[in-house]
């Protein structure tokens, strides 16, 4: 039987300690919580040191981990519920596809939304949409023997707090600020009100079981409780925290599934400038470009004698409709500017 | 040559099953490459990151994980031994996994023991590579 740790509202570092000390002894859970601190959490190949405004962080008392599993840098606060799903890798329930795994896991969910009145929608490979914007993000991966889910569902939420923790020059920043306006959205926002979170726990607790069969409620024992002690100084050691992960040659920001910002520079006739390439479902859909001031332009309203107006008309011409392969698109930028 | 779908199995070389493991393994003057076989490389999809993290792995021991689809999966050595490269190109650069999985191996490891070449994990016969991706595509046909 799948045990059922309901823990609510806990210290924000147990909310993802608990999925990986489970994983790691082999416990087979659904974990249900909510961090009472604000943080921000890296997936597994993130590079803290590219990803995040550090001093920013550090200032503002804002703590980071980096997680085993899969994603994108999250901010993550007690408007926020999590749930993680923890399964053998040999449990016949678990698909040997990850998008398959994220496909049925994901249903309760929605059922959960539907209980409450929001229409979600699965959006592949894992996101879930209220009216077309994201309101629950998710990742997934191995640890151990076990293969992970970890989402959660945003009650209500604050752009300018993930903008600002992220490393971005300012252009980009604002670029990422209004498309998380753009694409993003919040039970409060899709309902008019928070739903209590302990009814949202309920009803994921009822809609699980129609997958995972009875849950049997559990509780942190000493052996879970030494696990996550033991796994919190490996994580928290700054040799895992700031570990390099695959350094991307551009700066990218996911936004939503298939809506990506990528940030590069390029210059011309001597000057910097700064593109900004818009991914929307998974093909570049814009370009623009701004130079030091910060301001975009919008390369249709400018002369097209000036040089940067008429390297980015090519830029666009050869990059817009690209598949969002960040390389394939840099490349294709190279070749003009150089 | 076995070629199944759009996926093709090459018969210069092992594969390691165990587990739902799909590493290819090849053996170049006393060392041994591995590789994502195509079956892996197409159903990861678009892969994103990819590392190494082991000098010295056992036999059926993580040696590493990538990423794809928001899921961080891991990979395992077929074989105990000391890695003696990395292929850094495909470690910076994880589609060129995805556009040929049989150059873009991923570690080239020195065997402690090549005996271990012979487990019952590891397959390299036509009938028994067919067979094999076969029940693999069974398998994802009812999970579908």
């Amino acid at each position: 039987m799948v045990k059922l740790f309901r823990l609510g509202d806990i210290f924000w570092e147990d909310t993802q300690l608990i999925y990986h000390a489970l994983a790691n002894l082999n416990i087979e859970a659904l974990v249900l919580s909510s961090p009472i601190e604000k943080y921000v959490c890296l997936g597994m190949h993130q590079n803290p040191k590219d990803e995040l405004d550090l001093e920013y962080c550090r200032n503002n008392d804002i703590h980071f981990f980096r997680r085993e599993i899969g994603g994108g840098t999250v901010w993550l606060d007690d408007r926020q519920v999590f749930y993680n799903i923890i399964l053998h890798r040999d449990n016949a329930l678990v698909p040997s596809l990850p998008q398959n795994y994220f496909h049925r896991f994901l249903k309760p969910v929605i059922a959960v939304c539907d209980e409450f009145g929001l229409d979600a929608e699965f959006r592949p490979i894992c996101d879930l949409l209220a009216n077309g914007k994201k309101f629950s993000g998710n990742g997934g991966g191995e640890i151990g023997g076990c293969k992970v889910i970890a989402g959660g569902l945003l009650l209500n939420f604050e752009v300018e707090e993930m903008a600002n923790i992220m490393k971005l020059t300012p252009t980009m920043r604002e670029y990422f600020r209004k498309s998380m306006v753009e694409n993003l959205t919040t039970m409060k926002m899709e309902l008019g009100h928070v739903p209590p979170k302990e009814e949202l726990f309920d009803s994921l607790v009822s809609n699980f079981e129609t997958v995972l069969g009875p849950l049997e409620p559990a509780i942190i024992t000493p052996d879970i409780r030494s696990e996550m002690n033991r796994l919190r100084e490996h994580y928290m050691d700054e040799k895992w925290m700031l570990q390099r992960g695959a350094s991307d040659p551009g700066r990218e920001v996911k936004v939503r599934e298939g809506h990506y910002i990528i940030g590069t520079s390029v210059e011309i006739d001597g000057k910097d400038h700064e593109l900004i390439i818009t991914i929307t479902d998974g093909k570049v859909s814009d370009v623009s470009s701004s130079i030091s001031d910060g301001k975009v332009s919008d390369v249709q309203a400018q002369d097209i004698n000036d040089p940067m107006p008429a390297t980015l008309i090519r830029i666009r011409e050869a990059i817009i409709g690209m598949e969002h392969d960040q390389r394939k698109i840099l490349k294709g930028i190279s070749d003009i500017v150089v | 040559m076995v070629t199944i779908g759009n996926m093709d199995f090459p018969l210069d070389r092992q594969y390691y099953t165990k587990s739902g493991a799909h590493m290819w393994l090849k053996e170049e003057n006393g060392l041994i490459k591995i590789g994502l076989d195509a079956f892996a490389s197409e159903m990861a999809g678009f892969l994103t990151f990819f590392s190494v993290n082991s000098d010295e792995p056992k036999a059926g021991e993580a040696i590493g994980s990538f990423e794809s689809a928001k899921f961080v999966s891991r990979f395992h050595s077929p074989i105990s031994g000391k890695v003696v490269e990395v292929n850094k190109e495909a470690m910076a650069n994880p589609k060129l996994i995805n556009d040929d999985p049989y150059s873009a191996w991923i570690v080239s490891i020195q065997p402690n023991n090549m005996s271990e070449l012979e487990s019952e994990f590891i397959i390299s016969s036509e009938n028994d590579v067919q067979q094999w991706i076969n029940s693999e595509m069974k398998k994802l046909e009812e999970e579908a």
